[in-house]
């Protein structure tokens, strides 16, 4: 038996934890209590990582139409299919679970290769809002601080992020600040278990409308004196447009909307404004709107007005749910974005010509995740599953079955896969070596540990050798993941000073940017100048739009989906991990004892949940930690999944769908069962 | 030699004495013992890229064990659940580097048939406390000092010694860390058992005048202990001598200071007033990680009672789960808990867990009058039924004769 280090594959927390590691085979998960992150405590995703590895249903062989083949024959039909398209017919799906350096090579497979910006990943479904929101305002669509300073804080904002359930590292590390006396203010429209074990005042706002609560915040701050004069003399644009935009606001119309007493909201920005160090965390319960780009802008507005950002423990702080959410946006699998962030256009296209002396790259910005499904006749899918993840599930199906060419690359036969002209058996977590970017911009290196099962091969390796296939050996001539890594340094100006050395030696990875070799990192960002144009951070104002779909008679409920502690994503993973199924094995709609009662369901019934789009049969679990009206479910579960329900309406800034509301009703299926 | 007696030991193995720390008395033993295959194995700790990382090795050659020597700190892996879980005792003599949290862990392991402590060879250590590495990386970064610079450490009386590569050396009151939540573990401070007299040798610096380097202070606890140090010191592995009386005396004497300071944190940590109202609060942050079960080296059902299917002992899907998820388990390691620490190290929700059992298992304790791990030849509460008992009218449990 030997111990080997790893991080957790699952939500970004990025926790350490040691395998042991026997005869080629992983036999258990160990803490590793010298981690600086999470101290060897892990959540029960993290003890039973381990056991996805050499399950039965991993994809060992290449398929093509179901049938296993070589790897030879399968990369040679994908080649030529693929050769000749036309670029605006051809879109690739990345991962935020690939490596940075598989995350790259996708990328520029695409453009180099194909010569299309086509190229997404999940990020769309997460954060795009976050870029859309947090670009304008401040200039960048990342974690500012270091989770290792949260408990520096004195009061933590969390805005539509369950953290309890779905970060437990960083929740861990709230809790502490609140042990020191740090407030803690929750928005979210359930009572979830964060607003139980961290909430000291919890904002119960009617479903998407943040916006109108947080312009409500800002009025508040601003009638009472409470901004900072100070910074936003010295470092910000746009406050009179901000001023003027809220003048008119009525704040008891804040309250109508929203369904917030007004002394709490009052209360809230009182708290926050009276911090020594605020802190705004926010995920995707007020980023999957109609409204997403919008409420973060306003999000932004607040910690600029307020002065709480650019300093440990501040900041306006997206919490990406990946091992490497952060990683493949900051590779480039963004539409609009070559790597290091570097907007699609004419410019960027002859600069990265120059780097890898190709010709022809695409200037014009790509299609986004959905359109990518809706419109490209040729799909390359890789550790991706829109079937799950998706809004509308149905019609997600309709459009892939309706593609010409669909090549999907996974480790498992995911929905997805199931759709798949041919399918690329890939490794999983450490069964290659590479680096991954979490939460806060930590690039940390991942070992590789076992051999994939059978044939899998990593991702870096499959993208090469199709590379090669298609003629473009010379710029894709990698034979380890360590070379890839190297050109990523000198494309990303960010990871310019980041090693495989430095992340071999560093006690918990190196945050970007890191432009040399001697530069330590930066754990905070903005703490001279905003990464905007001028250095300063821009006030926009925005106004409160009503979600796209509302209940009504014959949908009276709102829907809203989201994750639970026991389950990651689209359940690929821990839907093949018996200790997680055992503890759910599908999904629940929660809702108010009160609605069941009017329906005559009983805890544990089976209902139908049925929306414009489609219905599921699912469980009732009714729990006061809903609201009357409102419902919530999961979508880890592909027996009962959550999304054949999901509104396809989207932000037009960004084209974030509003997994967040949509107008359900709900009948008692025959029987309860 | 008989069991009881203490001598003072020395190695003759020059690359062994420079690396041990105290004599390099045990790296010897360790050597000696895979060299004249007295045991397939040795399992201990090994440390990694800096003085706060180490795991677990399981070592078949001599030259490997030299790599083991030291004695750390921050290093707390319990290696009496990884023997258990990881290596197959029933097929392989293996000799444990234990302090006695681990040795008592081992002792109760094999009553539950988990282990065969007949194959196992205990290299006991005395052990005045470790401490969690995180938080004083962390209080070092504070300070400006690199912690990863740090080159050794000790306990020496009430203070923590760090010496650093750059020469610098820190002393730190144990006190005052403490009252930061710095320090040793809140179990260690329990800990009553600093010399693991349950191992088969217990070895260690007290005794010695300070200051003293070269030399182990050994304590023959076993046959097997007694087999194992004469045989080496027949062919001069290790050199023994007898302990002056002064020397016996203080080591007596630094032991019950440590015992009395144990028992008089544990009077204080098992007293407080607001217990009740504390564990219900403590209990509902639980996000039902399972690591308590997972860490804990007597858990050991095969299908664990907290998973069960049918029927359902605790509500399955929900956090926090009931409160009874955490009692359950409490309860059933009430009666053998050795007060190792790592339920409460690796408790996702910071709950102070080895407090309750540790408390719980004291209750069991004075009701069973049984002692964890202490008497592998004592049984277990629930298994032996006193002749006096069976015969009693009164509710009151008897003592075991």
């Amino acid at each position: 038996m030997r111990y080997e280090p790893a991080i957790c594959p699952y939500c970004t927390s990025g926790c350490g934890m040691y395998l042991v590691v026997e005869e080629g085979r992983v036999l258990g998960v160990e803490p590793r209590k010298e981690y600086p992150l999470n101290e060897g405590k892990t959540c029960i995703k993290g003890s039973n990582a381990y056991k996805f590895l050499d399950h039965p249903d991993r994809l060992r062989r290449p398929l093509v139409k179901g049938k296993a083949c070589s790897w030879d024959e399968a990369l040679s039909l994908v080649a030529e299919k693929f050769r000749g398209i036309e670029p605006g017919q051809f879109g690739v799906l990345g991962s935020g679970k690939t490596s940075n350096e598989e995350s790259y090579l996708l990328q520029k497979f695409t453009r180099a290769v194909m010569l299309s910006n086509n190229v997404e990943y999940c990020a769309r479904f997460c954060h795009s809002a976050t870029v859309a929101g947090l670009g304008p305002t401040i200039g960048s669509g990342v974690m500012q601080t270091s989770q290792l300073d949260l408990d520096r804080a004195d009061c933590l904002i969390l805005a539509g992020v369950n953290v309890s359930e779905n970060f437990p590292g960083i929740a861990r590390r709230i809790r502490r600040a609140r042990e020191r006396g740090a407030k803690v203010v929750v928005l979210d429209p359930r009572v979830t278990l964060t607003v139980k074990n961290l909430g000291d005042l919890h904002l119960q706002p009617a479903p998407g409308t943040d916006a109108a609560l947080l312009n409500g915040m800002i009025r508040i701050i601003l009638d009472r004196n409470l901004h900072n004069r100070e910074f936003i003399a010295e470092r910000t644009t746009g406050f009179d447009e901000l001023k003027s935009s809220v003048l008119e606001l009525n704040l008891a119309e804040v309250q109508r909307i929203s369904g917030v007493d007004l002394p709490k909201i009052e209360h809230a920005a009182a708290i926050y404004a009276g911090a020594k160090a605020g802190c705004i965390l926010y995920d995707e319960g007020i980023t999957q709107h109609v409204s997403g780009s919008d409420n973060i802008k306003l999000l932004a507005d607040l910690a600029l007005l307020t002065g709480h950002i650019g300093r440990p423990g501040t900041g306006v702080n997206p919490m990406r749910g990946q091992i490497s959410g952060e990683g493949s946006g900051d590779m480039g699998c963004v539409n609009v974005f070559y790597p290091g962030f570097k907007r699609v256009g004419p410019e960027t296209a002859r600069h990265f010509e120059q780097l890898w002396g190709v010709q022809n790259l695409p200037a014009e910005p790509g299609k986004s995740y959905m359109d990518i499904i809706n419109s490209c006749k040729t799909i390359y899918a890789v550790g991706v599953n829109p079937m799950m993840s998706a809004p509308d599930s149905t019609g997600v199906k309709k459009a892939l079955q309706g593609s010409e060419f669909l090549v999907v690359q996974d480790i498992f036969m995911t929905e997805t896969a199931e759709l798949a002209d041919v399918v690329l058996p890939a490794t999983a977590w450490v069964e290659r070596e590479g680096t991954h970017t979490g939460v806060d911009r930590r690039v940390v290196k991942i070992e590789k540990i076992v051999e994939p099962p059978g044939e899998a091969r990593p991702d870096w390796w499959i993208i090469t050798e199709l590379a090669k296939k298609m003629g473009h050996g010379r710029e894709f001539g990698y034979d380890s993941a360590r070379q890839i890594f190297e050109e990523i340094r000198r494309c990303v100006p960010q990871y310019a000073g980041i090693s495989y050395g430095r992340l071999e030696k560093a006690a918990s990875g190196i945050h970007w940017p890191c432009p040399s070799e001697d530069h330590p990192g930066t754990p905070t960002m903005f703490t001279e100048k905003f990464n905007t144009s001028d250095g300063k951070g821009h006030f926009v104002p925005a106004a409160y739009r009503p979600p796209a779909e509302l209940p009504d008679a014959d949908y009276p409920f709102v829907l809203s989906t989201g994750r639970v502690i026991f389950h990651y994503h689209t359940g690929s993973l821990t839907g093949r991990t018996d200790s997680l199924t055992g503890e759910l094995a599908e999904a629940f709609l929660q809702i108010n004892p009160a609605d069941a009662d009017t329906l005559g369901i009983h805890d544990g019934e089976r209902v139908i949940a049925t929306s414009r789009r489609g219905e599921v049969r699912v469980k009732a679990r009714l729990s006061r930690d809903v609201p009357a009206g409102f419902t919530f479910m999961p979508f880890h579960f592909a027996g009962t999944p959550a999304n054949v329900l999901t509104n396809t309406s989207y932000d037009p800034a960004c084209k974030m769908p509003e997994f967040k509301v949509c107008a359900i009703k709900i009948e008692k299926a025959e029987n309860g069962r | 030699m008989r069991k009881g007696d203490l001598f003072l030991g020395t190695s003759t193995d020059e690359s062994f004495v420079e690396k041990g720390e105290h004599g390099g008395v045990v790296t010897s033993l360790l050597a000696f013992a895979l060299r004249e295959r007295l045991v397939d194995g040795v399992f201990a700790v090994r440390p990694g890229q800096n003085r706060y990382q180490g795991f677990p090795v399981y070592m078949t050659e001599p030259e490997e064990a030299v790599g083991c020597a030291g004695s750390y700190h921050f290093l707390t892996p319990s290696l009496a659940k990884n023997v258990k879980k990881y290596l197959d005792t029933h097929q392989r003599r293996v000799a444990v580097v234990c302090k006695s949290c681990d040795a008592r862990a081992l002792v109760e392991l094999a009553k539950i048939n988990q282990i065969n402590l007949e194959n196992i060879l205990m290299i006991g250590l005395n052990c005045s406390g470790t401490l969690a590495p995180v938080p004083h990386i962390q209080m070092l970064s504070k300070m400006g000092i690199d912690p990863y610079l740090l080159e050794w450490e000790d306990i020496e009386g009430n203070n923590l010694v760090l010496r650093f590569k750059d020469g610098e050396q820190r002393v730190f009151n144990l006190d005052e860390l403490e009252e930061q939540g710095l320090g040793r573990r809140a179990n260690c401070r329990r800990c009553e058992h600093p010399v693991p007299r349950m191992a088969d040798l217990a070895c260690g610096k007290w005794g010695l005048e300070p200051g003293t380097g070269g030399t182990t202070v050994i304590e023959v606890c076993s046959d097997k202990g007694k087999q194992l140090l004469e045989r080496a010191a027949a062919v001069r592995i290790v050199e023994l001598q007898r302990p002056t009386e002064e020397q016996t005396k203080r080591r007596e004497r630094e032991e019950r200071d440590k015992v009395d300071s144990a028992l008089s944190r544990q009077a204080e940590d098992f007293a407080r007033p607001e217990e009740k109202f504390y564990w219900f609060s403590q209990m509902d942050r639980c996000i039902k990680c399972y690591s308590c079960r997972d860490v804990c080296p007597l858990c050991h059902c095969k299908r664990c009672v907290l998973e069960r299917e049918d029927p359902q002992t605790v509500e399955k899907g929900v956090v926090p789960p009931p409160f009874t998820f955490g009692t359950i388990r409490l309860m059933h390691v009430a009666a053998y808990c050795v007060n190792c620490g790592q339920c409460e190290d690796v408790c996702s929700a910071d709950i102070p867990l080895s407090r309750l059992a540790h408390n719980l298992s004291k209750v069991a304790s004075s009701l069973f009058d049984y002692h964890p791990g202490v008497d592998p030849d004592a049984p277990l509460p629930y298994s032996d039924i006193p002749e006096e008992e069976r015969r009693s009218q009164s509710p009151e449990l008897a003592k075991p004769s």
